[in-house]
């Protein structure tokens, strides 16, 4: 075999490899954040494409999961984007999960929460999907979004009081 | 005890059932070979045709807004006997069609749309005029640069696009300093940088790493540029050739997230447009704030329509008249804009855009005599006459379907 064609090869495991391990958590993260099932799909696939274009240039392969986990977040930020003038366009697409329109959540009280998440500013609804629905750590957060320990570890506060404020005032 | 972490985890693991490994979608056999994720990638762009528009959301509505102001259009008083009549051309950035449209503004007429590289999402104009640099933002990659992102030049005396300067990351914003030596190209999520262009040569410099990403970026008549970021309530200096932030003024705290900023053409006042605190709210905030001494002066309140369920954010841009007496505040989710008097702050009656077309963008013609509106929606430019506030028969620009209308802005 021409050894481009066992690079090539080498590099189709490792994205199918990360694909397998990663792809359910991920698209449940960007479920999160787009609110629709097959747009969080869209986005995850999209994103491990990507991967597999960049990694001739990706000189760590430990940096492939941190690579697509930005590219889902930027994907998510895409989906978003399309979605501001489709609004205005009056496109329909899937109600959010925590809409009262979708069924997806039986349960009022989460319902609640996520709506309430979903009106908090683009940043803070990263940050907190990455540490609480991901678990990531702060740093790992920070490389992610590209921005210092520190913004995370604030966006996150502000955005858990913000949250409680809001619940509460709802209540 | 439920603490708030506990209901969001909760509420996170309910939105998100977990998810069999045979429910996974699987990336096709090869399909992630270069050529299949093209055609991929083609397909993607049916379903959410404007999905790869550009760099980030609050960057590019704010875009409209600077460059509408700041790009570079010359902020000249309106002189004693105000011609009736607009003069100069408009260029709409559409990033959809990847074209920039100039439209001459004595008759209102469109010309050929110039094809540009990539998915453009805001221009400025050098300090003669006769050149723009339009930048492209698209982005759905990861973290690494690519140097395939380009900002292009366009010759405006010919109205033709010239050669591609790559850039490692997408531009969401770009400022020309005043002297028209030095573009800077603010380069947004994942990069979060700023990247110097050398207008002699065209060439690239270093990008300079930011701290944070911005939402906003205006550069005042003196060169002195200031931002809004995503994360805090605050207006600050930035010293774009070492992406190191000043002293920040606060904004109110009861805002949403600071979008858009244009400057008064005398380089005293700075305007920062916040969205509403909440996509219930119907209140949108622009806090003039004074450069001289720093400090933020009472809040303007500009009643707004709230946008669509589901939806975050919307477009909001602002123009401020060459004489610098009003503002106007275009509002995407209300279709209106909104005039604002600079000398008492008092926003004025809503002008309505007939038949619903969005208000994305706005720019304002250098003798002042016309605002232009920029309409997504429904792929218009819709002309208001600041004599007497009233929108004029809108100018359509394209077809429609891929416009992604970013940005609007007129030279003389």
């Amino acid at each position: 075999m021409p050894a481009d064609a066992a690079q090539r090869d080498a590099a189709d495991d490792l994205v199918q490899s990360l694909y397998r391990a990663h792809a359910a958590a991920l698209i449940r993260l960007a479920l999160l954040l787009v609110g629709d099932r097959q747009s969080a799909e869209d986005v995850v696939q999209d994103a491990f494409m990507g991967l597999h274009r960049s990694l001739p240039r990706l000189h760590d392969r430990d940096k492939a999961l941190p690579y697509v986990r930005t590219a889902v977040i930027n994907g998510c930020r895409s989906v978003q984007r399309a979605r501001r003038r489709m609004a205005l366009r009056r496109v329909p697409y899937d109600p959010p999960v925590w809409s009262a329109e979708s069924a997806a959540i039986a349960d009022e009280e989460r319902r609640e929460v996520l709506a309430a998440v979903a009106r908090l500013p683009r940043r803070s609804r990263e940050v907190l999907a990455l540490r609480y629905f991901l678990d990531l750590p702060e740093t790992e957060i920070a490389a992610i979004l590209g921005v210092s320990r520190g913004t995370v570890s604030s966006t996150a506060s502000r955005a858990l009081a913000a949250l409680a404020r809001e619940l509460q005032e709802e209540s | 005890m439920n603490t708030i972490e506990d209901r969001l985890r909760n509420a996170y693991r309910a939105a998100t059932e977990p998810i069999r490994p045979e429910n996974i979608p699987a990336l096709p056999e090869r399909a992630t070979r270069p050529e299949r994720a093209k055609t991929r990638s083609r397909r993607a762009r049916v379903l959410i045709p404007l999905a790869a528009a550009a760099g980030v959301v609050a960057v590019a509505a704010v875009i409209p807004a600077v460059t509408g102001v700041f790009g570079n259009t010359p902020a000249r008083p309106r002189p004693a006997a105000a011609p009736k009549a607009p003069t100069g051309t408009a260029y709409v950035i559409n990033s959809g069609g990847g074209t920039v449209t100039p439209i001459d503004l004595a008759t209102n007429t469109p010309g050929k749309p110039i094809d540009v590289s990539g998915e453009p999402v805001a221009m400025a104009i050098t300090p003669d005029g006769k050149t723009a640099y339009v930048a492209t933002g698209a982005t759905t990659g990861g973290p690494e640069p690519t140097s395939a992102q380009a900002v292009q030049p366009i010759d405006l005396v010919t109205n033709t696009a010239g050669k591609p300067i790559d850039l490692q990351w997408p531009a969401d914003a770009i400022v020309i300093t005043p002297d028209g030596k030095t573009a800077y190209t603010i380069n947004g999520f994942p990069s979060l940088a700023v990247t110097p262009v050398d207008l002699a040569t065209n060439t690239p410099g270093k990008p300079v790493k930011l701290s944070e990403e911005l939402s906003a970026v205006a550069m005042a008549p003196d060169g002195k540029a200031y931002v809004t970021t995503t994360t805090v309530n605050e207006f600050m200096p930035i010293d774009l050739a070492i992406g190191k932030l000043g002293k920040p003024v606060k904004l109110s705290s009861g805002e949403g997230e600071p979008v858009a900023i244009a400057i008064a053409p005398n380089g005293k006042t700075a305007y920062v447009v916040s969205l509403p605190p909440s996509p219930s709210s119907a209140v949108i905030t622009v806090t003039p704030i004074d450069l001289t001494t720093d400090t933020a002066g009472n809040p303007i309140k500009v009643s707004a329509k709230p946008g669509p369920a589901g939806y975050f954010g919307q477009p909001l841009a602002i123009a401020i008249t060459p004489d610098g007496t009003t503002a106007y505040l275009a509002n995407g989710a209300s279709s209106t804009v909104t005039p604002i008097d600079l000398a008492t702050n008092t926003p004025g009656q809503p002008i309505s855009l007939s038949g619903k077309p969005g208000a994305d963008a706005i720019a304002i013609s250098a003798n002042g005599a016309a605002a232009y509106v920029a309409n997504q929606p429904t792929s218009t430019v819709t002309p208001i006459d600041l004599a007497t506030n009233t929108p004029e028969r809108p100018i359509k620009i394209g077809h429609g379907w891929d416009s992604g209308f970013e940005a609007i802005v007129t030279v003389p």
